[in-house]
Order: structure tokens, then C-alpha cells, then sequence
């Protein structure tokens, strides 16, 4: 089992991905999805423009796909812990660690999640706590719908282990 | 040099994205995760671009940006803002960003706001270093002042430069009136603005309107695009208008009208444009004597002669003359990575030269002589000066000491002395140093082609400066070697 997926369902409670990208990629992943409001587990068009946009380099989308999904059990372990605080040290590492996220998640036009993770930003900038476990349980969802969709998108397997940066820095 | 480029992102596929988008060969980048490690890394060694998010752990951007500010202030910062978050991008700009780009980021955007990032910085560094460049050779202590008429002149120079004054410039040709108008530039308040020189001798009447006013797109056959003309492209700076005793008595009607009313109307255009430029005129005659002749329009020269600096000739300030010599010989030399001097024979003689061609024939003397001699002692012989206005030196046989003054292998020792006694044979109607002039300058060219157009080449193997050379190449024009001669304005 993908430590990311056990993490983030063990943290939210999430159930199994319902959006994936197997048979139906178009619908699943740039269609409505039921319960998210209208907006797009991933977008193909923003994944497009970004493909488009990178002559040359075919296997950046592959390495950033890997990159959010090996980024994402920390993400969310990180959040539930900060929400869990529940003190100021808390709430501003929720507001980062959401903020982190939201960024990843724009990148693949992943509209939904980028939207719970903007509410869990404010939550941790001063907003109502309270709501913060519901929005958990939607956020684990969300992001393993997500990661579903991204790694139907890949042209090749998970390259790394998760948690294992896939990437050396400079 | 690579371009350092630091992006400083929390999130590891803007991480990588940013740094997969901005990779290059000419640039090296690194990644930071919050400002804290990026501070660190800009102290290890700081940065041209910085890339950074709003929000992150331990230093948030904006603090970020003031301490690289407070390091180094005006350095390009571009903040990575959530899209909408127009508050933040506010704040950003207010903060001193050079640019902010909006989440998600799209590759195209960022690649855009930082290649003009790096072009910026590397225009005010090349600003920075061209000011200093000219502080350095306008600087009060690089002129040559030695006589007691120059030292009174830098004097006058310094007060009139620190006012806004209309300057008139009089001297013979050779006396450096563009040298002091650079001067009364530089040494005010106009110095990092424009100068702008513009002969008016070497345009035609129709040619000189356009020229110095400008003008719009139609306005004559040719006028394919409107023109910014020189008074417009000096906007703040200083503009030099040499040989003004030369214009026609319609064209000094319209520079009047410029002058009094403080703006051009471009050649063809029907709105007058505001200017703001410090005017100095130079001439070699007497604009007085001009006026009494009915040549010269008296309320322009009024309008031009509000101070009034008139050139002595070199002649008439002889303790310059050597110290202009040494100056010039120690940079020729310099460029050329030689160590050269003058003999004390050659000193006299270039003291006892009357120089009816003034600093510009002193300067040419000195790299012809540097150009055509492989010794690094100039003597009388390498001076070679006309008879013409001058002394020559007393015995013709002192003129070709072949030991002394020898040309490179192509144009061998032989050939020079032969070219030197047929030189002095016909000196009665052409100047010695005019015909030196030109062997000087037919050795360049072949020094040229053999390098088949290597400028550095062919200076390497003529033994000079590349500085040396272009001035060479300039001041002798295309009939000796080939080289366009420009009549354009010169700008810095």
C-alpha cells in the first residue's frame, strides 16, 4: 500500500479515491465531481498549459507529480498536528503548511483542493477552529482523489519511494 | 559570469517547477526553503534575482526582502503572490519589490519578470560601472592642467558647471572645446543624464533640422519612423553643439526659437515638445566677429554667450605641452602594455613645436610615434613633425635614425627610410606627419586582414593598444583603412 494514501485516509478518514483518471481521464479529472462544489480534482488544461509550457523537458510533469505525492503525507500529518495545537504556534503552522499545499495543489489545477486548503489558510490566520476536524476529513478526500488523478496522468510509474525526495537540490 | 539566481519556496514542486523554468545554462540557481536559509545563502554569496513566496516558515517574504534590501539595496526580488491577492502584490510593490508574480505561476510569466530582472541588474551594473569609468577619467584630478591658464580654466569650468547656464565655447580647432563641454557636463548636477555632441559642420541644412529637432513618421521621403532628435534625446543632460558659427542664417532663426521658447517641434509634427537640456556651443571662429560681419544673428549669439569660455592655444600655455605629452604617452603606452618615455631631445622639440593643430596634432604626434616605433624611448625622429607651423628638426639626417623608429616586418626598415626621404623630398607640398599618417595607416589595414579583421589580433601584432588602434582607425578614416567614418552625434 502507498504510504500517502495510508497517511492521509488514517489522518482524514477519508474513503478510497471516488475521481481517478483510469478508463474516463477526461471526465474524471476535469469534470464535476459529486460533492466538490463544481470545481476540478485536476485540470487537463492547466496540466496542458504546463506541459506546453516546458519544451523539451517530457518528464518534468512526471517528476512534479512525484514530488506532490511523496510532499503530501507530510503535508497532511503536519496540518492535523497544527490543527490538533489548537494554540497560536498551532494555527500558524497550519496557515503555512495549508498555504504549501494550495500552492502544489494550483499547480495541477486541482481546484477543489486548492479551495479547502485556502479555508484551512484562513482557519489558521484567525478564523473558526471549530470548523477545522470537518474540513480534515473533506481534505483527506480530496487530496487522495487528487494524487488518483495525478498518478493516472503519469506517463511512467512513481519514480522514487515515497518520501524520498525524487530530486536532488542544488 | 553566471547569473545567481536564489528561489525561496517551501513547497517542492514550486521548487522545482520555478527552478526547472528558470534553469539555463548562464545561470546558476539555488533553492531555499524559508528566508531564514535564504539569508544565509545570500551571505555565503549574494545573489543577482531572488524568487520568493509571501508566506513561509521562519521569515516571511516580505521581511525577507528588507533584509536583502538593507544588504543590498535595489536588489531584484520578485514575490510570488496568490492569485487575487491583490493586497499582498500592493504590499509587495510598496515594499520595494522589483515584480511579483501571481499562484499558480505560469512559466511563461516567470520567465518574463526574471530575464528582466537580470537585465536590469546587469544595465545598472554596466551604469554603475560606466560612472565610475567617467568620474574616473572626468574626474577633477585626470585633467591635465599644469600651465597657470589651464589651472584658471578648471576653475571656471567647476564654477560654470554648477550652474545651468547657456556655455559658449571658443578656441581653435584642437583646443578640447568638446573636452570642456564633457567637463561643465560631468562636473553637474546633469552628470548620469545624457550628452549629446552634434557637429553642425558635417550635416547638410535639411539633414541638421531633423537632426537635432527630430521628427514624425512621413515627414520627408525616408521618414519611415518618427525620430527623437537630439535635443530631445539630451532630455536633462547636456547637448553640444559644435561649430555653430557655421549654420545658416535660416537655421539659426529656428534654433533661437528653440532656445527662447524651451521646445522643438519635430520636422513634420505639429506639437511642441518641452525640453530640458543644458546647451553649450563651441566654435573655432569668433562668433563676435561673425555678428559684426552680418553672419551670425546677434540676439542667438546673446542667447548662447551667457558665459563664455574661451580656449587659449597651446601654444600660449607651453607648460602643458609636456605634461599632455606624458599623459598621452603613458595611456597609448599603457593599452599596449608597454613602459615608454620620452628622450629629452624629443621633450624640446615638442616644446619648440608651435602647434598650430593644438592638443589634437600633440595627441596624434604622440601615437603616431607610438604606433610606428618599436623602441620604447621616443626620440625627435619618432616625433616626425611638420615643418609646416613648427620646427623641424635641424639636420634631416637625424629625421630616420632606423635603429630607433622602426616599422613591423611588413613594412621593413628599408622601406621606411626610403618612404621618409621621399616624405621629406616632397614636404614642401605635403605635411611629413600627414604621409606618416598614412603608412601608419596602411600597416593597420594589412595588420587587419592578415588577422583577416581581428581588431585585438591586429593590435597584438602591431605592438599597440586596441584603444590605440580604433583611435587610429577613427581619426584616419576609410581612404587609409577602410573604416567607415561616422558623422552620427556622438551620445553617452
Amino acid at each position: 500500500m502507498n504510504p500517502a494514501n495510508n497517511n492521509s485516509r488514517a489522518i482524514a478518514g477519508a474513503a478510497p479515491a471516488q475521481a481517478t483518471v483510469g478508463e474516463n481521464a477526461v471526465g474524471a479529472v476535469t469534470g464535476d465531481v459529486a460533492g466538490t462544489g463544481g470545481k476540478d480534482t485536476v485540470s487537463l488544461a492547466r496540466i496542458d498549459r504546463l506541459r506546453n509550457s516546458m519544451p523539451g523537458k517530457d518528464s518534468l510533469l512526471d517528476e512534479l507529480i512525484d514530488l506532490f505525492v511523496c510532499d503530501l503525507p507530510k503535508r497532511l500529518s503536519a496540518i492535523a498536528q497544527a490543527v490538533e495545537r489548537a494554540d497560536a504556534p498551532g494555527r500558524m503552522n497550519l496557515a503555512l503548511q495549508a498555504h504549501a499545499l494550495r500552492g502544489s495543489a494550483a499547480i495541477f489545477g486541482a481546484g477543489r483542493l486548492d479551495e479547502l486548503c485556502g479555508k484551512l489558510e484562513e482557519i489558521g490566520a484567525g478564523g473558526a477552529l471549530a470548523e477545522a476536524p470537518a474540513m480534515l476529513i473533506e481534505l483527506g478526500r480530496e487530496s487522495a482523489q487528487v494524487r488518483e488523478a495525478l498518478l493516472g496522468l503519469k506517463s511512467k510509474p512513481l519514480a522514487t519511494p515515497a518520501g524520498a525526495p525524487p530530486t536532488a537540490r542544488r | 559570469m553566471a547569473h545567481r539566481i536564489l528561489i525561496v519556496e517551501d513547497n517542492p514542486v514550486d521548487q522545482r517547477l520555478f527552478e526547472q523554468a528558470l534553469s539555463d545554462p548562464t545561470r546558476e540557481i539555488e533553492i531555499c526553503s524559508d528566508g531564514r536559509e535564504a539569508l544565509a545563502a545570500f551571505e555565503r554569496r549574494a545573489a543577482d534575482v531572488v524568487v520568493s513566496d509571501i508566506l513561509m516558515p521562519n521569515m516571511e517574504g516580505l521581511e525577507l526582502l528588507n533584509e536583502l534590501h538593507r544588504r543590498v539595496p535595489g536588489l531584484p526580488v520578485i514575490l510570488v503572490t496568490r492569485f487575487g491577492s491583490i493586497p499582498a502584490a500592493v504590499a509587495a510593490m510598496h515594499a520595494g519589490a522589483f515584480d511579483y508574480v501571481t499562484k499558480p505561476v505560469e512559466v511563461f510569466e516567470l520567465q518574463t519578470r526574471v530575464k528582466r530582472a537580470l537585465e536590469i541588474d546587469q544595465l545598472q551594473h554596466e551604469n554603475d560601472t560606466l560612472r565610475r569609468e567617467l568620474s574616473g577619467r572626468f574626474g577633477p584630478d585626470s585633467v591635465v592642467a599644469e600651465s597657470i591658464e589651464s589651472r584658471k580654466l578648471m576653475e571656471l569650468v567647476r564654477r560654470i558647471a554648477a550652474s545651468h547656464s547657456t556655455v559658449l565655447i571658443q578656441g581653435e580647432s584642437g583646443t578640447g572645446k568638446e573636452l570642456v563641454a564633457r567637463l561643465v557636463h560631468y562636473w553637474s548636477d546633469r552628470v548620469g543624464r545624457p550628452f549629446v555632441a552634434v557637429n553642425c559642420k558635417a550635416f547638410a541644412e535639411s539633414v541638421l533640422e531633423s537632426e537635432l529637432f527630430g521628427h514624425e513618421k512621413g515627414a520627408f521621403t525616408g521618414a519611415i519612423a518618427a525620430r527623437q532628435g537630439c535635443f530631445e534625446r539630451a532630455s536633462g543632460g547636456t547637448l553640444l553643439l559644435d561649430e555653430i558659427g557655421d549654420v545658416s542664417p535660416e537655421f539659426q532663426a529656428k534654433l533661437l526659437r528653440v532656445l527662447q521658447e524651451g521646445e522643438v517641434l519635430r520636422v513634420g509634427g505639429s506639437e511642441p515638445r518641452r525640453i530640458n537640456v543644458r546647451v553649450v556651443a563651441a566654435t573655432n571662429s569668433s562668433l563676435q566677429d561673425k555678428v559684426a560681419a552680418g553672419h551670425f544673428r546677434e540676439d542667438l549669439y546673446f542667447r548662447l554667450n551667457v558665459i563664455l569660455i574661451q580656449l587659449l592655444p597651446l601654444r600660449e600655455r607651453r607648460d602643458d605641452i609636456l605634461a599632455l605629452a606624458r599623459n598621452f604617452l603613458a595611456r597609448m603606452a599603457t593599452e599596449a602594455g608597454r613602459h615608454m618615455t620620452l628622450d629629452p631631445e624629443a621633450a624640446q622639440m615638442l616644446l619648440r613645436h608651435s602647434w598650430p593643430g593644438n592638443v589634437r596634432e600633440l595627441e596624434n604626434a604622440i601615437e603616431r610615434a607610438v604606433v610606428l616605433t618599436r623602441s620604447d624611448v621616443i626620440t625627435t625622429a619618432d616625433l616626425m613633425l611638420d615643418r609646416v607651423g613648427g620646427s623641424l628638426p635641424a639636420h634631416p639626417a637625424s629625421v630616420a635614425p632606423a635603429e630607433t623608429s622602426a616599422l613591423t616586418p611588413a613594412l621593413d626598415e628599408a622601406d621606411l627610410r626610403a618612404r621618409r626621404a621621399e616624405a621629406l623630398e616632397k614636404s614642401g607640398d605635403v605635411g611629413l606627419s600627414e604621409y606618416l599618417d598614412k603608412a601608419a595607416g596602411e600597416r593597420i589595414a594589412r595588420a587587419l586582414a592578415k588577422a583577416k579583421g581581428n581588431r585585438a589580433e591586429a593590435a597584438r601584432s602591431l605592438g599597440i593598444g586596441r584603444a590605440t588602434l580604433y583611435r587610429f582607425m577613427r581619426r584616419l578614416g576609410n581612404e587609409s583603412i577602410g573604416e567607415q567614418r561616422g558623422n552620427e552625434p556622438s551620445e553617452q
